[in-house]
């Protein structure tokens, strides 16, 4: 039996860099909303802390952690534009076209649904700051603004440092199913190739192997981090 | 320096602090003693605003203490704890340094000196660069009073300082704080080590259910207490 039965090299040869091309977009994706999510993550942070905004924030993290994320990207796509033309139009009788590319959609979704979960990973990471530690601190007459500066955000951010990093590479790894939008991203590639070329297999190996060499190194830089975090401090 | 005026604290249904009321006269050793439980860290906690009493007021050299004077309390009285409570994120020279940086203003250069005469004065010369991670609960806990040392405070308050350490390690802090008995502080301890009490204390307060309920001088209290509870609490320790 030969060896090409199972994996077809030569016919999945010549598409390799069309996949590999898809890496960027996916990358460009994941990248930009752990970005952008990390920024509106500390914004519901601080926004927390407040009575009625709070309470909005809470319903926010909520919702986002509550529905799946192909819900929310085929609303932020599909019926996001069309919503707010419709309130243009009857609310100050602008009429624009909206559209939203699906690049955007993209970025804007997983930006929306990442910063609901790294709110909560700040959440906790402030929560784990040991409370003698702040008290010492107060009782030395240190103010509330050096004591977040100098203790309990560093400390808070070596704590939620592994979270966040896992955070990463979920957002690699789901970012996938921007696929169903049409983004050309790794996934999407694989399916656009198996069209042409009547392959399952090798595509699918391919992207599989994208993927995870893609997790591994981000795990890998993740826990040189983390032990350059650790090492300072022991 | 100190006075507390019908102090209560509540925390939900319980009633930690009833009424307290004393005077804590300045470059005096008091030693607050009792069962667990019995309000002797609140009280020592409302002192400097760890706490917020339910009512009645704490005067600090005659001023009450306020929200807006608390500041100026904490400025001049200084507070060891159970716990240690070390910066983690601070090898111990900079836990010793940093409120003199950022509460007293001195320069990098001026308080790492002092920190370093500070640590030398509890015996941790050696200790500058390590961090808390990796001393004992001892060397933890004398890093912890110098911490206090260093911002030079009129008052020590010391929160069952050595209830934490394992044996071994309880002399070397109580020898550290011996040491800054004997150097005219004002001192209030909090403490379940009896031996220790009996040799520094000026005054004993001892507290039972959240009143206190014997004030005298150590000779006085461990001779011939006068109430019932203080005398079942001696019988049961001694």
């Amino acid at each position: 039996m030969h060896l090409d039965a199972l994996f077809n090299y030569e016919a999945i040869k010549q598409w390799l860099p069309y996949i590999a091309r898809g890496l960027n977009i996916t990358l460009a994706v994941a990248f930009l909303a752990a970005a952008i999510g990390l920024v509106i993550g500390i914004f519901i942070n601080i926004l927390s802390r407040r009575k009625v905004l709070g309470k909005l924030a809470f319903y926010y993290v909520d919702l986002f952690r509550g529905t799946p994320v192909l819900l929310q990207l085929s609303l932020v796509y599909y019926a996001l534009p069309r919503m707010l033309t419709v309130l243009l139009v009857s609310g100050f009788g602008v009429h624009v076209d909206l559209r939203l590319t699906a690049f955007s959609a993209a970025v804007l979704t997983f930006s929306l649904n990442s910063s609901a979960y790294v709110s909560e990973i700040i959440r906790s990471g402030i929560h784990s700051v040991d409370k003698g530690e702040i008290e010492a601190a107060t009782a030395l007459g240190v103010s509330k603004f050096h004591i977040y500066k100098d203790i309990i955000l560093p400390i808070a951010f070596k704590n939620a440092f592994p979270a966040m990093m896992n955070e990463m590479i979920t957002l690699v790894k789901e970012s996938s199913i921007v696929s169903l939008i049409g983004l050309q991203d790794l996934m999407r590639r694989q399916q656009i190739v198996t069209a042409q070329t009547y392959l399952y297999f090798e595509p699918l190996i391919v992207v599989g192997i994208f993927y995870y060499a893609i997790v591994k190194l981000l795990a890998f830089t993740g826990k040189r981090i983390e032990m350059r975090l650790h090492h300072v401090q022991s | 320096m100190f006075k507390v005026e019908h102090l209560t604290k509540t925390f939900g249904e319980t009633t930690v602090l009833r009424a307290a009321t004393y005077t804590f006269v300045p470059g005096r050793t008091v030693v607050i003693i009792g069962q667990s439980g019995s309000g002797k860290s609140t009280l020592l906690r409302c002192l400097n605003g760890l706490e917020t009493p339910t009512s009645g007021t704490v005067y600090f050299k005659d001023q009450p203490v306020t929200e807006k004077t608390l500041q100026h309390v904490r400025n001049q009285v200084g507070m060891v704890f159970q716990g240690f409570n070390l910066f983690s994120n601070m090898n111990v020279k900079d836990n010793v340094s940093y409120a003199l940086k950022v509460v007293r203003g001195l320069d990098k250069g001026a308080a790492d000196t002092k920190a370093k005469q500070y640590l030398a004065q509890v015996g941790l010369a050696d200790k500058f660069e390590a961090w808390p991670q990796t001393l004992s609960g001892g060397q933890k806990q004398r890093v912890a009073i110098a911490r206090c040392l260093a911002m030079e405070p009129d008052v020590f308050l010391f929160d069952e300082p050595t209830s934490a350490l394992d044996p071994e390690m309880v002399n070397e802090v109580l020898d550290v704080m011996r040491s800054i008995t004997q150097q005219g502080f004002t001192n209030i301890i909090v403490t379940h080590e009896m031996g220790f009490a009996r040799e520094v204390a000026d005054d004993i307060l001892f507290m039972s259910q959240g009143k206190i309920v014997e004030i005298a001088d150590k000779q006085t209290f461990f001779t011939e207490p006068k109430s019932t509870e203080a005398k079942q609490f001696l019988l049961k320790i001694l």
